[in-house]
């Protein structure tokens, strides 16, 4: 009689430690049988392409996606999410390069809307970019690690990042449809309110927002314009996407104020500015302020639809947060469908 | 080896690419003779050189230098 012993698991992961496949923490070693669950479960073949990044020749095969999202310890059932949001990070618009490679370190955001995010239980309230919750932490991390053992993007490799941010570890919430002001963010990037869908978004950084005061939205959105016309934001060249995230209390003051989502895009692009003379003493813009610079304002923002606005965080407490984009528009969101299976 | 050759410029639209790769073409030009064949400018820093800049930088060149700025 033969006897195989099984490999010890503390060994396995610490193999992965060696090999370098990890982000920093602990693994959940794949087999054949947990990687074929994963597939299945998003209907999948073992050879399927997910997508291709041209610059690099990488094409990200459904099986490699597979073996990340067992290793980032998510559930079977998450496996249509973590493939809808490779999907989105090689399309051409996401423009991959840059925020995956660059030295701004961007975390990859990914808002889930529609029917799978309650099904998954995906936290959209309390502590929503916080730790807790195992589709949040594990679907943002299955795409993390999928982008550096499948798509070369490895720290001090084709990762750039200067500082990088937590974000780089997992960034997954889910949009609080129930206490929305409007349509949710699918819905207003033109999907069905009963699709499934994940948005990814690059963003360099989190701002809270705190504001305890506010009874009416416009002093309110003039926290935010000013979150988003700071001097050390990256986008002062071009007119770049902006992530609002509205929480609770904010949301209420939004919502019973009848504002729509297009008055406070538009409210935001007149405010988020500063004058030129600001820019140019703080060496964002070359060359000394004449005094015509200090009254012509730069602004930050353009058109309406770059400003996405989602709902998410707990009901009590005056904060909200704003996620500048990273670049200067050289990658938009992309949002994709999710496929749903039985 | 160097002498004459011809130099294929790729500019990411970040500022002060195009002054760094000019002047680079510049030092190399007094010092081997080498031309500025063509600068062709890239859509964005994260966006690959289009197809049609990369047949004209191929049929042009004889090597190609691509310049980050900031």
């Amino acid at each position: 009689m033969s006897v195989t012993a099984e490999p010890d698991p503390a060994s396995l992961i610490e193999a992965y430690f060696e090999r370098g496949w990890t982000d920093g923490l602990p693994v959940v070693p794949p087999t054949e049988k947990s990687v074929a669950e994963m597939l299945a479960s998003a209907g999948l073949r073992r050879d399927e392409i997910l997508g291709e990044i041209r610059g690099r020749n990488t094409m990200v095969v459904a099986e490699k996606v597979a073996i990340n999202a067992v290793l980032a310890g998510c559930r079977p059932e998450y496996m249509p999410v973590v493939a809808a949001a490779i999907r989105s990070l090689c399309h051409p618009d996401f423009a991959y390069h840059g925020p995956a490679s660059s030295t701004g370190g961007s975390a990859m955001v990914l808002i889930v809307n529609g029917p799978i995010a309650r099904r998954l239980g995906l936290n959209s309230g309390n502590n929503a970019f916080g730790q807790g919750w195992r589709p949040n932490a594990t679907i943002g991390r299955a795409v993390r690690l999928t982008m550096m053992n499948a798509m070369q993007t490895r720290p001090g490799f084709l990762d750039r990042a200067v500082l990088g941010n937590p974000g780089k570890y997992s960034f997954c919430f889910a949009e609080n449809e129930d206490d929305h002001p409007w349509e949710p963010l699918h819905v207003a990037r033109g999907l069905r309110p009963d699709q499934s869908a994940v948005t990814l978004y690059a963003s360099n950084s989190l701002y809270q927002v705190y504001n305890q005061l506010a009874a009416e939205p416009e002093p309110l959105l003039r926290c935010f314009a000013d979150a988003l016309s700071n001097l050390g934001l990256p986008n002062v060249k071009g007119f770049n996407q902006v992530l609002l995230v509205i929480a609770g209390e904010h949301a209420e003051v939004v919502r019973q104020s009848g504002w729509s989502r297009r008055q406070v895009q538009a409210f935001l692009i007149e405010h988020a500015r500063r004058r030129v003379a600001d820019l140019k003493r703080a060496a964002r813009l070359p060359g000394e302020p004449t005094p015509a610079d200090e009254t012509t304002w730069r602004y930050f923002l353009e058109k309406p639809d770059d400003i996405l606005i989602v709902c998410a965080g707990g009901r009590a407490g005056s904060w909200s947060a704003c996620l500048p984009g990273w670049g200067n528009k050289w990658t938009n969101a992309v949002t994709t469908a999710i496929g749903e299976f039985p | 080896m160097l002498d004459g050759l011809r130099i294929g410029l790729v500019e990411n639209t970040k500022f002060n690419s195009d002054k760094l790769l000019l002047r680079l073409a510049d030092r190399l030009g007094r010092r081997h003779r080498m031309t500025v064949a063509g600068m062709v400018r890239k859509r964005s820093p994260s966006h690959e050189v289009d197809e049609a800049a990369i047949a004209s930088l191929r049929k042009q060149s004889d090597f190609v230098v691509s310049g980050i700025g900031d």
